[in-house]
């Protein structure tokens, strides 16, 4: 159990760095996590000698916890980076989405979803700090990570059991 | 049966991701679910870079994710399509060709992202699509033949 969530928050603290460098997502792109999950279903069967292979519950336990530790590092990133520049991609991006949905015409959603935008623009930019935001942020991450991490997991189980613990 | 149920719900789960990022270029512009547009983009965010000139443009609009994202989950949703059908069990040289594809798809980033000025958007939609097509016949065809158990050394 120690070696599982060892690696998995190691890989996922890795997969949550490289994530904020614009450069290594841009190649990386969807397949950071998955890689940083396959990474860690390897340091585990290294941790553990290649003994036995692994299954299907400890590569998705693996994964999961990955894709968590991830989500958790990736949000604390975010908000530091938030709190210390009172700015980020929202409030960047803020005047062209809001022009943008004004010209679609769609009536009190598009308005509502304006305001919540800009609520959480002005929180950030006064305060460095939106509780809607990080809130947001942290459930659609958790959401997310999870799932890669999962897919991850799987993908790393076959490679492995496939290479290591199959004689044909 | 079982195994059906679960690819099949990861099929429709496939299909909703898609939809996801793709749907709204689709509609019209005044649809209520073009509200949703900013909460989207900062979702798939997590998973692309959403570099606007390597996503596809339609109706004026992009798609919330880069070409070979969009190859990588239209993949994923045929490869659970083609094994809910049950043909990976005739498929017995597919993880040749993953790593096959998996070579080929890196290759295509490398090539794309550091030798090639301009960002060739259909070889990254094939690319992806292949890569991911066969990444999940051969996920599917393993946890298959594991029989979704712990098994150590099992000869084969």
């Amino acid at each position: 159990m120690k070696n599982k969530l060892s690696t998995a928050v190691v890989c996922g603290f890795g997969a949550a760095v490289l994530g904020t460098i614009p450069g290594v997502k841009t190649v990386g792109c969807c397949l950071l996590l998955p890689a940083a999950t396959i990474l860690s279903l390897y340091f585990y069967l290294r941790i553990t000698s290649f003994t036995e292979s692994i299954s299907v519950k400890t590569a998705m336990f693996i994964g999961l916890t990955t894709g968590l530790s991830s989500a958790f590092f990736s949000v604390i990133f975010e908000v530091l980076s938030t709190y210390i520049f009172h700015s980020n991609d929202l409030v960047v991006s803020l005047t062209q989405v809001e022009i943008l949905l004004n010209s679609y015409n769609l009536g009190d959603l598009g308005k509502e979803t304006v305001n919540i935008l800009s609520k959480m623009s002005d929180d950030i930019i006064a305060n460095g700090f939106s509780s809607t935001y990080t809130v947001f942020l942290l459930f659609n991450n958790i959401l997310v990570d999870s799932a890669f991490g999962i897919i991850g997991g799987l993908i790393g189980m076959s490679i492995f059991n496939k290479k290591y613990f199959t004689r044909l | 049966m079982k195994n059906k149920l679960i690819v099949g719900l990861l099929l429709f789960v496939s299909a909703v991701w898609i939809a996801g990022f793709s749907l709204l270029p689709f509609l019209p512009k005044d649809n209520s679910f073009q509200a949703f547009y900013p909460f989207l983009k900062v979702s798939y965010a997590r998973v692309c870079h959403q570099k606007p000139d390597e996503c596809f443009r339609i109706n004026d609009s992009y798609f919330l994710v880069c070409a070979r994202c969009t190859g990588i989950y239209i993949g994923a949703f045929f490869g659970f399509l083609f094994s809910l059908f049950s043909f990976t069990k005739y498929f017995r040289a597919i993880y040749k060709y993953f790593v096959v594809f998996s070579i080929i798809m890196f290759g295509d980033v490398l090539i794309n992202n550091f030798l090639l000025s301009s960002y060739n958007k259909t070889s990254a939609l094939f690319t992806g699509y292949l890569f991911s097509f066969f990444a999940v016949n051969f996920v599917i065809f393993e946890i298959k033949r594991n029989n979704f158990f712990h098994s150590a050394q099992r000869d084969i």
